[in-house]
């Protein structure tokens, strides 16, 4: 169950909403048990000791969870390579190509703000990623209707490797006798 | 002769027939893209052609939309001698196809893989890869008197500076980031052509491009103290008719007036080409242009619910592949003007600008 306890000051006694077995609640004034005056003096820290845990609580504010998606219905699925990015248009420019190759292959300007914040450093050009509309259904069985993009999170290969590509190169063209 | 433009929005190829059986094939594309199927080997199984009659492959540069289907086409056509742009006959290139590096599992690839297949296949069977760069004959002979010559006309070498260059700073870290590999300006290392039968001469013009520098794309070629000079009646547009592919003193230095021009659509890109502007301005230099296949085509109806969410999230898009076209040419040595086939979604670009054009009118094939 959600923790939605908090407290309302009404004149030195609280309203509380409770659920579950959560502590009782204290009001503010007696939270630091010297009579609502603050920390002692000449000592800057919050002296706790004489608060009994029992007794002891603090406002909690309402935890707020982010729907879970618990389906997705998709209707529209496609591979999508980035080809180009206009900031300054706020779009990007990808090629869309049906993985079933049913449907012809599209280019389309993409509003930038439809890549989740999570997924920006990887909008580059050549950038792989997956792209589906659908219903996505909720926790509270709401369904919405959403554009899925997921960019591809792939290992990137070392310098050694890169230097292998290059030697390798070199082996080809000599054995070609192209140098 | 024979020249056929074919090309689906996405993907080109031109095939010349140089009489006598001597096929030269530019680049490839695919005839179904599932399964990858090239186009020119079905054409030349349905002209009754053998494979043995192509004595020429050339990959006029690195663009997934030119070399679909290279690779397989360099097997079929196994006794061809192939021809590479200087930049793409070059170490740099074959580090970034000889990388080690597998492209993400996918429909997607990019020109990458089919070029490492292509050296694969070349290496395998011990093949010989001829470079082609501006100014250079890349073949000459002479048949029953008539001279038969085929020139490339680019890239210049700081074309092909630049493209190597590119392919090691920019093109393999891509890789590395197992992104889809992209060179930054490939078109202007492609290859422009310039074949003679006799009087017939053809200019191809690739995806050559006008750059800003004078010794870079068709500024390079008109500049050029070295290259043919007689002028063509037939003309592959350049970068599928873009105003960034044609340069003006092209259609008075290179061409015969009111040459034969063909074309294939690009169906990707912000603008799909050529467009509206395009076509008035090759139009307004010659009414005898085709383009093989349509230039729009309309998206396919979606549901009603993707339709909501693309009007909020998509400002445009386009269909980038089309059914594909074939734009064939044909001209005897003795005669004045070329004949014109069309075949699938090739069309007329222009209208004619008197009842009677000089080739006749168009036939479906």
């Amino acid at each position: 169950m959600p923790q939605t306890a908090y407290l309302q000051k009404n004149g030195g006694s609280a309203t509380e909403v409770r659920q579950g077995n959560e502590r009782p609640s204290v009001p503010m004034s007696q939270a630091n048990g010297s009579g609502g005056t603050g920390p002692s003096p000449g000592n800057d820290s919050l002296d706790t000791s004489s608060v009994d845990p029992d007794r002891w609580s603090v406002a909690r504010r309402p935890r707020v969870r982010a729907p879970e998606a618990v389906a997705f219905r998709r209707l529209e699925q496609r591979e999508g390579v980035v080809l180009d990015i206009d900031e300054r248009e706020g779009v990007f420019r990808a090629r869309l190509v049906d993985p079933r190759a049913d449907e012809p292959d599209q280019e389309v300007e993409v509003e930038i703000e439809q890549v989740s914040p999570s997924d920006l450093d990887l909008l580059a050009p050549g950038a792989l990623f997956f792209w589906a509309i659908g219903y996505v259904t909720g926790r509270t069985g709401r369904r919405s209707l959403v554009l899925q993009l997921d960019f591809r999170r792939l290992p990137r290969l070392g310098r050694a490797q890169e230097e292998k590509a290059r030697l390798a190169g070199a082996r080809y063209a000599k054995e070609m006798n192209w140098t | 002769v024979e020249v056929s433009i074919v090309g689906r929005g996405y993907g080109e190829c031109v095939l010349v027939h140089l009489g006598w059986g001597d096929w030269l094939i530019v680049d490839c594309c695919l005839a179904e893209p599932e399964p990858p199927t090239p186009y020119p080997p079905l054409y030349l199984e349905r002209m009754g052609i053998p494979f043995e009659e192509v004595r020429w492959l050339l990959a006029s540069h690195w663009h997934d939309d030119h070399v679909a289907g290279f690779g397989a086409l360099t097997q079929l056509c196994n006794t061809a001698t192939v021809y590479m742009s200087e930049a793409l006959r070059s170490q740099e290139f074959a580090s970034l196809a000889q990388a080690e590096i597998e492209e993400p599992p996918g429909r997607i690839g990019s020109g990458i893989r089919e070029m490492r297949q292509t050296l694969k296949e070349l290496k395998e069977s011990r093949r010989t890869v001829e470079q082609a760069r501006a100014d250079q004959r890349l073949f000459l002979d002479e048949v029953d008197g008539l001279t038969r010559e085929i020139w490339a006309l680019s890239p210049s070498n700081a074309a092909s500076l630049r493209s190597k260059r590119a392919f090691v700073q920019e093109a393999l870290p891509m890789a590395a980031a197992r992104r889809r590999v992209r060179a930054p300006d490939p078109n202007e290392a492609s290859v422009a052509l310039h074949v003679r039968v006799g009087d017939v001469v053809v200019l191809l013009g690739a995806d050559l491009q006008n750059e800003k520098s004078a010794d870079r794309g068709w500024k390079a070629v008109l500049g050029s103290q070295g290259r043919p000079r007689e002028r063509a009646s037939l003309f592959k547009l350049a970068h599928h008719g873009a105003d960034n592919g044609d340069h003006p003193d092209v259609w008075v230095e290179m061409l015969e007036e009111e040459p034969v021009v063909a074309l294939t659509p690009y169906g990707a890109g912000p603008r799909p080409r050529p467009d509206d502007a395009d076509v008035a301005r090759i139009c307004s230099y010659t009414s005898e242009a085709y383009i093989a296949g349509p230039r729009r085509v309309k998206l396919p109806k979606a549901s009603s619910p993707v339709e909501k969410v693309r009007r909020k999230a998509v400002r445009s898009a386009a269909v980038s592949e089309r059914p594909l076209g074939h734009v064939r040419c044909r001209r005897s040595t003795s005669a004045s003007g070329w004949t014109v086939d069309l075949d699938g979604t090739a069309e007329r670009l222009c209208s004619p600008k008197s009842a009677e054009p000089s080739g006749g009118d168009p036939h479906r094939l």
